[in-house]
């Protein structure tokens, strides 16, 4: 089975940025009961952890994305530079957080 | 000191000593790639420290990364729980913040690890400039450092 890192880096990159700029909270962990929830968040059950459902749903799309599509479509640019993108959630991730420093 | 406590320390252990084994692999890494040493007799600690063979590092890099990633998602609702909540009590946002930042870089690292095994595992002339490899290999070390030294901040400020 083939596998394209490139289309894995760009997969998961684009499907983690799209979750948390949209909120897309689908698979969710309450640590005080112990539930796992897929679906709209519950109330009633503490504190919700996200960021297993968002790693965990990154893999998975990145995964399908570096199986099924070929290395050579990607284009070449992207292939040669594909640390930009990672280098370009860490910002779009920082900006997102800014909040916490800002107070906004 | 319960047995619940006494696996959470343990687990907190074992997550610092393998973000220290992580961090002298792909700073080794780092220095061979940013300063390749050309001196063949050995020479210096630093010349030694510079000559490492990176692609020896790369499986061991990628494998520790991972374990810790699996580690500081064991621990990561205690800190959920007990750590963050005492932090916005305190009103430390910023320190909360750090810790989501270092939580998102942290996962974003997983999606690097296949072009930086990748990198390193071909032949830079054929398929890939080395800058490939060299850009691959300081993001992955700069994330590791920063989620190393945020963990070590926080957990300074208010520990498991």
């Amino acid at each position: 089975m083939r596998f394209s890192a490139h289309w894995f880096t760009l997969g998961f990159c684009l499907s983690y940025a799209a979750i948390l700029v949209f909120e897309l909270g689908v698979i969710t962990y309450y640590p005080i009961t112990g539930h796992w929830h897929i679906g709209a968040p519950l109330d009633n059950e503490g504190p919700a952890m996200h960021w297993y459902g968002l790693v965990i749903l990154a893999l998975i799309v990145g995964g399908v994305v570096a199986v099924v599509l070929k290395e050579q479509w990607l284009p070449r640019l992207l292939r040669q530079h594909n640390v930009f993108i990672v280098w370009v959630l860490m910002l779009a991730t920082g900006w997102l957080l800014r909040g916490f420093w800002l107070g906004a | 000191m319960t047995l619940y406590q006494l696996i959470n320390l343990s687990l907190l252990l074992t997550h610092g000593l393998v973000s220290v084994a992580l961090i002298g692999a792909v700073t080794h890494q780092c220095a061979a790639v940013l300063f390749p040493s050309t001196d063949k007799t050995g020479g210096t600690f630093i010349s030694r420290y510079r000559q490492v063979k990176g692609a020896g590092f790369a499986r061991a890099v990628a494998l520790l990364y991972i374990s810790n990633l699996i580690l500081g998602g064991i621990l990561y609702p205690e800190y959920r729980l007990e750590v963050r909540y005492a932090l916005e009590e305190m009103h430390l946002l910023s320190t909360v913040g750090l810790f989501e930042l270092k939580e998102h870089w942290a996962a974003i690292g997983l999606a690097l690890l296949p072009i930086y095994l990748s990198a390193w595992h071909t032949e830079p002339a054929i398929h890939q400039p080395v800058s490939h490899r060299k850009a691959a290999t300081l993001t992955l070390g700069f994330i590791i450092w920063f989620t190393f030294l945020t963990g070590h901040v926080v957990n300074n400020v208010r520990g498991l």
